[in-house]
């Protein structure tokens, strides 16, 4: 029997199969967009395992954020407060991109005509300015009956204090519109802030049916198994099937969550409590920060992107991207510079070296030119390279530039590595953090041929390349924990907090309890995550502080609130009234698990069985091309070191080891880096 | 480029460049203290080369584009390079330095490197409070807060007491102040550690020749858009309100575009002279206002905002019109006649480049203050209502869009309803919506503008500063113009009554009373009845357009009710023909 991850992402889905005895084996498949259990059953193929040898399965996919930025959802209707029918539509007024004319605000995925408002009010303290008038709810619903609507979202005025409107709404939908999908705001957010509590609502409802299907047509496909079927959600753990079909904005960014989870476990088996997450694919680069084994939780999330993307107000995990990955092409603009994406060229037809068409020169094609990949290597999907497309792509930049093709290959990589080193300091310095004083973990498919130059951007000297880098988000998947959030605003001053506050954190531990339980998920032990969103009176902004599972002291709080705000934002003020705004609670149950093989030591140096032919690589753009030794990354065994410059290879991917770099095979399998002289 | 300098080396100080000008934002509104800052945005940080030339800016505030590379050239020149010591800080408040008001702390950084001067870094920052009258009309600059002339506040690394003594006794929140101050300085050090970085890695020569190249691709890539423009002179005028202390009497701003080649010249010898209220700015918001527009027309989206990509475009700005006021004008509002003075460059360039071209928008940003005795602590509160959004100007390929921050601010939030009613009781927000026809009409449509209400449960006062009420944002190529913005009072019994003008001074409001501001439309683009029926159809579908103006307007009869709208097809064949 196996436990199994499977992670849809954009190009691939990869499956990867662990043993009862920790044995891993990978399947990696096209992914089927247009039906995408296709690429489900192919890669398990892959993976050598039967459906009914699966005894867990756990589910990562692009489903949700797919058919929101494609706009393929339900015909939903949205119900309001009468006077805020457009707090949707109106968003937050503001404009990121400020010199550009053509700039476009975020579209709502529920146009206006099928928004409808409720006369009701409540007000901030959750009492009812104006009862609920449920005849004019119920004329509403039987609008949306004759316009054959599929899907209702609801979100009210101050919802998140008092939901009882929104739950009458509910009910009297349910009864006018049974088998319509309906989705109420608290119940996927109890924070202030109307429209992002909207428009998450709003998101929710648009896929809940099209996500609905999509989970029946999987546990019909696993029906054999018997094994329960866990979705990845945002938030690093994992949930139950019936959970996420009412609830499926919580599994928007389960791929790269699944990889900081791999990082996170990775790290507790090295002994290591901070790290940089860097996952380095085909069109973007992402990083996050992990510190003290936490899972790195944003409180927002944006589809799309910051600048036009509608909000989902969901813990989810907190992610830096930018456009450069091993498909971003280099090119020369109007003014004559050299520019390196975010123009990419994709899985379609994708560098130019994989002889599809493609002739734009890419990182890819650069990293080819400079003998750092193999062009004998074979690609995912049977793919073969080719080095001279990559060559007369180069060369074709190199020619506009006055450079020699070599020195426009090197500089392109220069220029990546520069521009990835962006993302880290994202998470790093411009949140008062050294980026030195973390090791960085790289994977994705491109994240080990290029973490070397990143590191020395940043003077960072310690580099993990976990184990299988390119399906590593599966990896991650199968070592998660369950995982439930509530986030409840209740302003309330610090000072004057009662035993009901106590009460208030143990209600909502209770709730996650039932929630972890949903599902027939399997039981195991479990710890709360506590935490406050906190401001001195008068301040908007907030500091989220994490406290002990342990009876609440005000006093003991200040101070620590006082410290947190002075290293999170330069300075605090120490006796200032301070009050607490949303109380967040979370519930993680560890699963029952083998944990992956370890490593057989071997003599300390790479056996004679684990080269291969050696092969010249350019690294420095005015000196000559060095020999370099290469290693099959499979034929490594624990405490194997290896000098750079040398390459270690493995199916899909390279890592590879600049002059003055070291690396260290770790019994876990990982590739412990030491970078030499930074730069 | 130069000997010194490969093209790789000259992309990667590029990124590095604008990495630098972000990192230094996130850690200002990381670490500031008042919301204006961080929630409005209203800030700008940049680096200068030696000269005081711009390399990178990081807005913040799009308004305020030049304002730094003016004063850091004002330092170069009051300083001398050799009065310019490794540890000093410089800092200015000075209207007339910046352009704008009283509120907006400059403080400038020298970077050393190679011994020598090779770059500033510098911030502004919005201070919540710099003394001065609080609220209500200004007449000189003096009542508008405390002023520093180009002062030393660090020297030679050593912070200057007195001069933090003065600040502190001349504001209302000195701990906002200094906060504030702390803030900048940490921003304009990181900017300085990261480029000391970059010199020591590349050199400081080469750094500089990684400027000059920039600029000169920049200048580049601007000029080969400005040639593309059809040489002419080319006009457009507009009319303000007023300029709240002689009420109604309308201030003109009139704007003449001459293109030459590649060079790109605004001529704003027409405009109003300065006026004796507090709408003026200075010298260095006229040229932003210009640089703004010529940015938005010439290189919208690329990065750095640097020198170079303003080159081409030359200002004929006289000292003493309201945007470029000299002492002792009232700059209070600095920021919003500036704003119309880029619609109006936009305006005059349509028939130019009607690709690019974009109509009218509201032009305002709609700031409205409620003020009393707060019931439970007896205190005086004050409560700004202000960033509700409005319409945009429709482009040739696009309508405008809707509720959108004017062009002065950028990254701009508004205040959630929630959280404003969370905080202050004794106001009930009844109304945020979109105002139906407020879009001027064209075959594409203008955005639309939003109506606010606020309802008062107690007795309070009310101020609003609201400008652009007479005239309405204008519509290009027979599209027609928005509606303008406007401040209303709705009486107890239901009865609404607009204010004669947007600037209400300390206006009752009885229990039960509400006040509403509501923000213009965009203007339209191209004939109205060319809009296909369609999409007529559609906007009236969703409550955008009102049967009535889809009649008048756009040549189009629709028929039916809420349960389903359709279009008469013969009649509006026939309105389309006999219009």
């Amino acid at each position: 029997m196996s436990r199994v991850a499977i992670d849809i992402g954009g190009t691939f889905t990869d499956v990867v199969a662990m043993d009862e005895r920790g044995a891993i084996s990978v399947g990696k498949s096209l992914s089927t967009p247009s039906h995408l259990l296709e690429g489900i059953l192919t890669g398990l193929r892959y993976s050598g395992t039967e459906v009914e040898d699966v005894d867990f399965l756990l589910h990562g996919s692009t489903v949700v954020i797919n058919s929101l930025i494609e706009r393929r959802g339900a015909d939903t209707a949205l119900i309001t407060t009468e006077g805020f029918r457009d707090v949707y539509e109106i968003g937050r007024v503001n404009r990121p991109d400020a010199f550009n004319l053509a700039f476009r605000r975020p579209r709502p995925l529920i146009p206006r005509r099928r928004v409808f408002e409720a006369p009701e009010r409540m007000r901030a303290d959750g009492s009812v300015h104006r009862s609920l008038d449920e005849a004019a709810v119920r004329e509403i619903a039987r609008r949306l009956r004759v316009d054959g609507v599929e899907s209702v979202a609801v979100a009210l005025l101050h919802a998140y204090r008092n939901p009882d409107h929104e739950i009458r709404i509910g009910e009297i939908l349910a009864e006018e519109l049974p088998g319509v999908f309906v989705s109420l705001s608290h119940e996927l957010s109890r924070e202030y802030r109307e429209y992002e509590r909207t428009s998450t609502v709003a998101a929710n409802a648009f896929v809940g049916p099209v996500v609905a299907d999509y989970l029946a047509e999987l546990d019909r496909a696993f029906e054999g198994s018997g094994g329960a079927i866990a979705i990845m959600q945002s938030n690093g753990g994992l949930a139950g099937i019936e959970r996420i079909r009412r609830q499926s904005v919580q599994m928007l960014e389960s791929g790269p969550a699944g990889g900081v989870v791999g990082t996170i476990e990775t790290c507790r088996r090295l002994g290591y409590e901070h790290a940089i997450a860097f996952d380095m694919g085909g069109t973007t680069a992402k990083a996050s920060i992990v510190r003290d084994l936490a899972f790195p939780i944003a409180a927002e999330y944006f589809v799309g992107g910051y600048a036009e993307g509608l909000p989902i107000r969901v813990p989810c995990l907190d992610i830096v991207e930018v456009g450069t990955g091993g498909g971003s092409i280099a090119s020369v603009d109007v003014g004559g510079g050299i520019r390196v994406g975010p123009r990419s060229a994709g899985s379609e037809p994708g560098p130019a070296c994989y002889g599809r068409g493609g002739t734009d020169a890419t990182v890819t094609d650069a990293s080819l030119v400079l003998g750092i990949i193999d062009s004998n290597q074979k690609l995912s999907g049977g793919l073969e390279l080719h080095a001279d497309a990559a060559r007369d792509a180069v060369s074709a930049v190199a020619d506009q530039l006055g450079l020699s093709t070599p020195a426009a290959a090197g500089g392109i990589l220069q220029i990546a590595a520069a521009s990835m080193a962006t993302a880290v300091r994202a998470v790093t310095t411009e949140r008062g953090l050294d980026p030195r004083d973390f090791a960085m973990f790289a994977y994705g498919g491109n994240g080990p041929v290029h973490a070397s130059l990143i590191a020395r951007e940043l003077g960072i000297t310690r580099v993990v390349i976990p184990v299988l880098p390119s399906v590593f988000s599966a990896i991650g998947m199968l070592l998660a924990d369950l995982r439930h959030d509530v986030v409840q605003t209740r302003i309330q001053p610090l000072a004057g907090l009662d035993a009901g506050f106590q009460e208030r954190i143990d209600a909502l531990k209770a709730e996650c309890l039932v929630a972890l339980q949903e599902g027939g998920m399997p039981d195991g032990p479990t710890r709360h995550l506590i935490a406050l969103d906190m401001r001195y009176v008068g301040q908007e902004h907030v500091l989220t502080l994490p406290i002990d599972d342990a009876p609440i002291d005000p006093v003991g709080l200040a101070g620590a609130f006082d410290e947190g705000h002075r290293v999170r934002f330069g300075h605090a003020a120490p006796g200032q009234p301070v009050e607490i705004v949303s109380l967040r609670v979370s519930a993680i149950r560890s699963i029952a698990r083998t944990e992956p093989e370890v490593l057989p030591a071997g003599s300390g140096s790479p056996s004679p069985e684990s080269r291969r032919p050696d092969r010249l690589v350019l690294f420095d753009i005015g000196a000559e091309p060095l020999r370099c030794a290469v290693y099959e990354r499979a034929a490594l065994l624990a405490g194997d070191e290896i000098e750079g410059p040398a390459a270690i290879e493995e199916e899909t991917t390279t890592t590879l080891l600049r002059p003055g770099d070291r690396a260290v095979v770790d019994a876990t399998g990982a590739l412990l880096l030491e970078i030499g002289a930074a730069r | 480029m130069t000997d010194r300098l490969d093209p790789i080396t000259a992309e990667i100080i590029r990124g590095n460049l604008i990495g630098i000008t972000n990192e230094m934002k996130t850690n200002l509104m990381r670490t500031a203290y008042n919301q204006i800052i961080y929630e409005a945005q209203d800030f700008t940080v940049g680096l200068f080369d030696s000269d005081g030339e711009t390399v990178s800016i990081g807005l913040g505030l799009p308004m305020f584009v030049g304002g730094l590379s003016h004063a850091v050239k004002a330092m170069i020149e009051h300083f001398g390079r050799d009065g310019i010591d490794p540890g000093d800080v410089l800092l200015t408040n000075d209207g007339f330095l910046s352009g704008s008001h009283l509120n907006h702390i400059i403080v400038v950084l020298p970077v050393f490197a190679d011994g020598r001067i090779v770059a500033f870094s510098a911030s502004m920052a919005h201070w919540a409070d710099v003394g001065g009258v609080l609220g209500g009309t200004t007449h000189d600059i003096y009542s508008e807060g405390f002023q520093f002339p180009m002062v030393k506040i660090v020297k030679a690394g050593v912070e200057d007491r007195e001069l933090l003594a003065i600040i502190e006794l001349n504001v209302r929140f000195s701990n906002l102040a200094l906060g504030d101050l702390r803030a900048q300085l940490a921003a304009v050090r990181t900017g300085e550690a990261r480029i000391v970085e970059l010199a020591a890695r590349y050199g400081a020569d080469v750094l500089d020749a990684a400027f000059q190249a920039m600029f000169d691709a920049s200048e580049k890539r601007a000029r080969a858009a400005v040639l593309a423009i059809p040489d002419g002179e080319y006009r457009a005028s507009a009319e303000m309100d007023d300029d709240g202390v002689r009420v109604g009497q309308r201030v003109p701003i009139d704007v003449t575009v001459r293109i030459e080649g590649d060079r790109f010249i605004v001529d704003l010898s027409r405009m109003s002279p300065q006026v004796p209220g507090y709408y003026n700015s200075g010298e260095a918001a006229g040229l932003s206002a210009v640089h703004v527009a010529f940015k938005a027309l010439t290189s919208p989206t690329e990065g750095p905002v640097n020198a170079g990509s303003f080159r081409p475009a030359e200002v004929i700005l006289p000292p003493g019109t309201v945007v470029s006021a000299q002492r002792p004008a009232a700059m209070r509002w600095w920021m919003t006649y500036p704003m119309t003075l880029v619609d109006c460059i936009f305006r005059a360039l349509a028939p130019a480049v009607p690709n690019l071209a974009i109509a009218g928008h509201h032009a305002d940003i709609g700031v409205a203050t409620a003020f009393g005795e707060d019931s439970e602590t007896g205190r005086l509160f004050v409560f700004v209502h202000a960033a509700q959004g409005g319409g945009w100007g429709a482009r040739r390929d696009a309508d405008g869009e809707s509720a959108t921050i004017c062009i002065n601010d950028g990254d701009t939030h508004n205040t959630p309803i929630e959280a404003n009613e969370v905080k202050r009781s004794g106001l009930l927000a009844t109304r945020y919506e979109l105002r139906p026809d407020s879009g001027g009409a064209g075959r594409r449509r203008g955005g639309l503008g939003t109506t606010f209400e606020w309802q008062v449960e107690a007795g309070m006062r009310f101020n609003s500063s609201v400008e652009r009420t007479v005239m309405a944002p204008w519509g290009l190529e027979g599209g027609t113009a928005a509606f303008p913005n406007a401040v209303r009072r709705r009486e107890p019994e239901g009865g609404i009554v607009t204010l004669p003008s947007g600037k209400a001074d300390s206006l009752p409001l009885a229990p039960g009373e509400s006040f509403i501001v509501e923000t213009g439309g965009g203007g339209g683009f191209g004939d109205p009845a060319e809009r296909p029926a369609t999409e007529v159809l559609a906007d009236v579908t969703a409550g955008y357009v009102s049967v009535d103006a889809a009649r008048e307007l756009y040549r189009v009869a629709i028929d039916g009710d809420q349960d389903g709208w359709r279009i008469d097809e013969p009649a509006t064949a026939e309105l389309r023909r006999t219009r």
